[in-house]
């Protein structure tokens, strides 16, 4: 009883609070509320624009997932994406001869193989050395950050501002053929059975999970801790990469300097509501993707600040996070 | 909260024209993010890690999105006076360090103070030894017939205030300005340098003074071989903080392969 | 009942203790402290004493407690008279702890009152029950191992003020004159990490007793001591007694139930069976209350060890060394062999190398130096994994920490280690049918008393050990190694554990059995290795007839014997 009134206590104030903000800068709380959850279905174009943001999210979210259900906190997705576009988009600049199909697979390919390397850094570091992999993850996020910013100021850069030459043709990715959204969605909504498949149905997943839930019980087991951690963390990678290069091919069409877009910890949110579970990890992610194209519309439409609607997102978040924590206890 | 903290230390002399209001409104700031955090996860339960990141996200756009609303219009970015350096007296001559080390601004000293009394408070006192036997052992704290919640909630909330106070640092003592992004990451290199630490202030410190010295020594370095036109790509010496911080937690986890982290850390009570 | 507690008082005076004859060395200081402790209790129930009747420390009448659909408690009265030793007993689950939990404030009763010395008392919290004078020692001590004796005393302190250090020393100056009063010697200069598993004991009730308790609630205190420390305690047990504290103590050993307490309560399935005291009771008798009658007099059939061929060494460790966990010693130096077919038992307070040695032998703990050979493979870099597929099977000394995954059902436990092995793998997909078959088959055979669904965390500790009992069998090890297979467990499970272990052994399979209960060790051991300081001090090829001897070396005086 106590903690249901403070629960609505808490609840309100957070309204209280946004609403008041949003009033401030002068709109109407009910027709912004509205607004955001209406925009993304309301047209063909926004829709496809939010099928468009969903996919990486996605793709990293289930790539998370794997990591987590094996107690393994891998931060760093960042990074790992930055490595997928870096290694798959270097090679994509050269590939402007190929056929489109060798194109597109390599590059996604390669992508997924970037960001597995990065990943698997950090799941050697932990399962051989018992370096935490929230930390590893997450400075190796500055140091692929880095690296990337390197290599289009200076060895890749094309023109004046620092990115790289257009991707060739070939590794455009293909479109769907219903919507105006290329295959990465796809690909996106076919990892989330696969993850279910994998940590629910395969052996490596019964011991990934074994690890996740007590390392001692697993490795008294005799379970390979470090060889499942560093798979682990490469599969996570391998998402995120992915992710990182269908961006890059995808929106960008070249390899941009700002893909440090803080989108792996977006994906921890999502993946920490929903409860490491795929079915979980598709809705969590279609609620938060929802509530940033919404966003970014309301903006425009109630002439909101760019910087109020990350706070909306983050008191949205918040409430749904009470409100789970109440329907479980 | 380090945003927060930076905003707050901002307006604060912005409107109070003096620098030590500017950090005390840095600090009520931080905290009254931390209370919310505390709530959330201390009596509601809810996961540390996410209602962190969503108060990151919140401080965060919560602080651009004030420092929008009142500077937004202005041609260039407003500057305050912050703290000037003081010299002590006599030890700023000294060769070599004295300038380095006594020749501050305030803020510095208010952190490095506030390290030693932290330590203290820690290890001398009794809420000191609460907030720790809370980390090792919270049914034990429980038995002992206190509030793990009560301490919890001072140990976020004195947190929270030093995070605060960190902001007021960077902003008072060292840009003077407030810019979208300012912390760049530094909540999480904090982070790591506490695990780094293994829970201890000292260490802490010390984590704090390798990654300081790596980020200054890399700015010297690139300096001292030309710059943008050096051979060596900038980007490998700003890089070099976080590599140096890596390599040291490698080596720390070989040689000791055992986490001195407080056993109920993160684990809700 | 009633009329008991001034008999009692006027014992306190001096009678007692100077009864006491044969305990000289406890008899100098019991006489001191009981003179000193009267003079303070005559001032605290004084009026009390002139009336001729004593309410009862404490009255606890129809308590009644349910956990969702498990009745832990149902109407139980229970009682304690001023300066008594009352023992409680029962079978793990029984109770006894939820009764406590209840006096203690950890839990509130569904049904029934308490009264604390004829006051009727609401019992919340901790706090409450301290304020009334209640300290309980838990099992499993609340100690901070990084803080010293009166910072861990400090730490219960109430308000949230700075402690000076000269408070510190006042705390640790009164817990000086505490040790001395009650004859509980800690050694104060150390962190708590430091001490001895006893030294602890003494601090936790040193605790209580600062904090103005009058009644103490003793849970398991002498499971971890030497038989030496055990017989002491329940000395030290009485002199608290004498000196006017009311003490509870629950326990699972007989024989110090017999000789140390006043009074004892027997409650089984959350029902009081009996209330006896030891004069008009035997052991046998406490016992079959306990178990209840259908299971008592069950006893480990030990025919045929007699026929056991014990040619094949199994595993061989060799001057085997490895720094500690965390305790006071690591391993120093250990060799010994274990043959097909035969029992080796590793006796030993723990805390002398025990866990190490597990670690060492598991794989899970870096060695030093020398060599763990099994079926003739050195192992000693190998990964926990390559020794199973040696034959290795393990019940470890910590269940829940490194046997058994307590989020887990049973089913996915029983599958731990043989999920990624046909037939339950096919074509890399798990086959959920054959796993849910095992699982049935070894609930079955164990008598789990659970579905393949439940949740370990849920079964008491007997069941969940015959979870990990069934995986480790289930594997054909031909070394099986069992640390501490029986803590914790009443004694029907205890039974059924050794039963398995010697039905190994004549199945061929070597059993190194790490036990710091000497009596399951003499039982089931064909030779008893004693581990001391990390060494081990002496070995036994004829456990049985050598109990003292071996009891000795467990205390550490050098009786070497080197088996044949």
């Amino acid at each position: 009883m106590m903690a249901s009134r403070a629960v609505v206590r808490v609840g309100i104030a957070l309204f209280l609070i946004v609403s008041a903000v949003v009033i401030a800068a002068g709109a109407n709380p009910f027709s912004v509320a509205w607004n955001i959850t209406r925009t993304p279905f309301e047209s063909v174009s926004n829709f496809e624009q939010y099928l468009l943001a969903l996919t990486p999210l996605l793709l990293v979210s289930c790539g998370l997932a794997i990591a987590f259900r094996g107690g393994l906190y891998n931060i760093g997705a960042d990074g790992q994406m930055i490595a997928g576009a870096i290694v798959g988009g270097g090679v994509g600049i050269e590939l402007s001869g190929a056929p489109r199909l060798v194109g597109v697979v390599a590059v996604l390919v390669l992508g997924a193989v970037g960001g597995a390397a990065w990943g698997a850094l950090s799941g050697v570091l932990r399962g051989r050395y018992g370096v935490s992999e929230v930390l590893s993850s997450l400075l190796l996020i500055f140091v692929a950050d880095f690296i990337l910013r390197y290599l289009v100021r200076d060895p890749w850069r094309d023109g004046f501002l620092p990115q790289s030459a257009r991707l060739p043709e070939s590794t455009k990715l293909p479109e769907l053929q219903v919507v105006d959204v290329h295959i990465g969605l796809l690909i996106a909504l076919a990892v989330v059975p696969l993850l279910w498949l994998l940590v629910d149905h395969t052996p490596f997943g019964f011991r990934l999970q074994a690890l996740g839930a007590s390392e001692e019980v697993a490795r008294a087991s005799g379970i390979a801790i470090a060889r499942t951690a560093t798979v682990a963390m490469a599969l996570s990678g391998a998402c995120a990469g992915m992710a990182g290069v269908i961006q890059t091919v995808a929106i960008e069409g070249r390899i941009v300097q700002s893909l440090n877009s803080g989108l792996g910890f977006t994906a921890i949110v999502v993946v920490l509501v929903a409860r490491m579970r795929a079915l979980g990890v598709l809705l969590a992610s279609a609620f938060v993707v929802m509530l940033t194209v919404g966003g970014e519309t309301v903006q425009r439409s109630d002439g909101l600040s760019a910087f109020i609607v990350p706070m909306i997102q983050a008191v949205a978040i918040l409430v749904v996070l009470v409100m789970d924590q109440q329907g479980r206890s | 909260m380090l945003t927060v903290g930076a905003l707050g230390a901002f307006l604060g002399e912005w409107y109070g024209n003096s620098a030590w209001v500017g950090m005390m409104t840095a600090v009520v700031a931080a905290m009254g993010l931390g209370a919310l955090h505390a709530a959330l996860t201390i009596n509601l339960k809810l996961d540390q890690i996410v209602t962190g990141i969503m108060l990151v996200l919140l401080g965060v756009s919560c602080s651009d999105f004030v420092y929008d609303s009142i500077f937004g219009d202005a041609e260039s970015p407003p500057r305050i006076d912050g703290f000037e350096p003081v010299d002590i007296p006599g030890l700023s001559s000294v060769p070599a360090v004295g300038v380095i080390l006594f020749q501050q601004p305030t803020v510095v000293y208010v952190a490095l103070a506030t390290c030693v009394g932290a330590w203290w408070v820690l290890h001398r006192s009794a809420i000191g030894l609460t907030i720790r036997a809370a980390g090792e052992d919270p049914e034990t704290v429980a038995a002992a017939g206190k509030s793990v919640a009560q301490v919890r909630w001072v140990a976020v909330l004195t947190g929270a205030g030093l995070a605060g106070l960190g902001g007021a640092v960077l902003v008072l003592g060292q840009l003077q300005l407030y810019s979208f992004g300012l912390i760049a990451g530094r909540g999480w290199i904090a982070i790591a340098m506490v695990i780094l630490s293994r829970w201890t202030i000292p260490g802490a410190l010390a984590g704090a003074f390798v990654f300081g010295v790596a980020d200054s020594f890399q700015l010297r370095v690139q300096a001292a071989s030309g710059g943008l036109d050096s051979n060596v790509p900038v980007e490998f010496f700003q890089m070099l903080p976080y590599v140096t911080t890596l390599l040291v937690l490698v080596v720390a986890s070989i040689r000791g392969r055992r986490s001195a982290a407080p056993a109920a850390l993160g684990v809700p009570l | 009942m009633v009329a008991r507690g001034p008999a009692r008082k006027a014992q306190a005076g001096g009678t007692r203790v100077a009864g006491g004859g044969d305990r000289l060395g406890v008899l100098a200081i019991g006489v001191e402290s009981s003179i000193v402790v009267t003079n303070a209790r005559n001032r605290y129930v004084g009026g009390l004493l002139t009336k001729g009747s004593l309410p009862p420390a404490v009255d606890m009448r129809g308590v009644s407690k349910t956990f969702g659909r498990l009745v832990a408690l149902d109407g139980v009265d229970f009682d304690i008279a001023c300066g008594e030793v009352h023992a409680l007993l029962g079978e793990n689950g029984a109770g006894k702890s939820t009764l406590m939990s209840v006096l203690f404030g950890l839990h509130r009763a569904d049904e029934g009152s308490i009264a604390i010395h004829g006051t009727p008392a609401e019992i919340r919290s901790p706090q409450d029950s301290a304020s009334l004078g209640i300290g309980m020692v838990h099992q499993h001590f609340r100690l901070v191992p990084t803080l010293t004796a009166a910072q861990n005393i400090a730490l219960g302190l109430s308000g949230q003020r700075l402690v000076r250090p000269k408070e510190l020393r006042e705390i640790d100056d009164r817990i000086a004159a505490l040790s001395e009063q009650f004859g509980l010697e800690v050694p104060r200069g150390l962190s708590v990490w430091q001490m001895s598993v006893g030294d602890r004991q003494r601090l936790e009730i040193l605790r209580a007793l600062y904090h103005e308790a009058r009644i103490l609630i003793l849970d398991e205190p002498t499971a971890v001591l030497t038989p030496g420390e055990a017989e002491r305690f329940v000395d030290q047990m009485r002199q608290l007694a004498d000196a006017g504290r009311s003490i509870v103590v629950i326990t699972h050993h007989l024989d110090e139930v017999m000789r140390g307490s006043d009074r004892i309560t027997v409650l089984r399935q959350g029902r009081k069976v009996g209330e006896v005291s030891p004069a008009d009771t035997s052991v046998r008798e406490l016992a079959e209350m306990m178990v209840g009658s259908e299971a008592a007099g069950r006893v480990v059939s030990r025919e045929c060890r007699s026929d056991r061929s014990a040619d094949d060494v199994i595993m061989r460790v060799d001057d085997l060394r490895a720094r500690s966990l965390g305790g006071a010693v690591g391993i120093a130096g250990v060799d010994f062999e274990v043959r097909s077919g035969e029992v080796v038992g590793i006796a030993g307070v723990e805390g002398n190398g025990q866990v190490e040695l597990e670690g060492a032998i598991v794989g899970t703990v870096r060695v030093d130096s020398g060599a763990v050979v099994v079926g003739g493979r050195d192992v000693t870099s190998a990964t926990p994994g390559t020794r199973m597929s040696e034959g290795l099977s393990v019940i470890p000394s910590d269940r829940y920490r490194s046997g058994v995954i307590g989020s887990w059902s049973v089913e996915r436990n029983l599958a731990l280690l043989t999920i990624s092995k046909r037939p339950f793998a096919r074509r890399g997909r798990i086959d959920h049918r054959e796993v849910r078959e095992q699982a049935v088959r070894l609930i079955r055979d164990f008598s789990v008393k659970a579905k393949p669904v439940t949740t370990v965390e849920s079964l008491s500790g007997g069941h969940a050990q015959r979870v990990v009992l069934a995986r480790c069998l289930d594997s054909n090890p031909r070394l099986l190694l069992a640390a501490q297979p029986t803590r914790g467990l009443d004694v029907g499970a205890a039974a059924f554990v050794r039963q398995a272990l010697l039905d190994q052994a004549d199945r061929g399979v070597g059993v190194l059995l790490i036990s710091s209960d000497l009596d399951e060790l003499l039982e089931v051991s064909d030779r008893v290795l004693v581990m001391y300081r990390g060494r081990i001090v002496g070995a036994w090829s004829d456990p049985g007839g050598s109990r003292a001897e071996i009891g000795q070396a467990m205390g550490g005086s050098h009786v070497a014997h080197v088996a044949p």
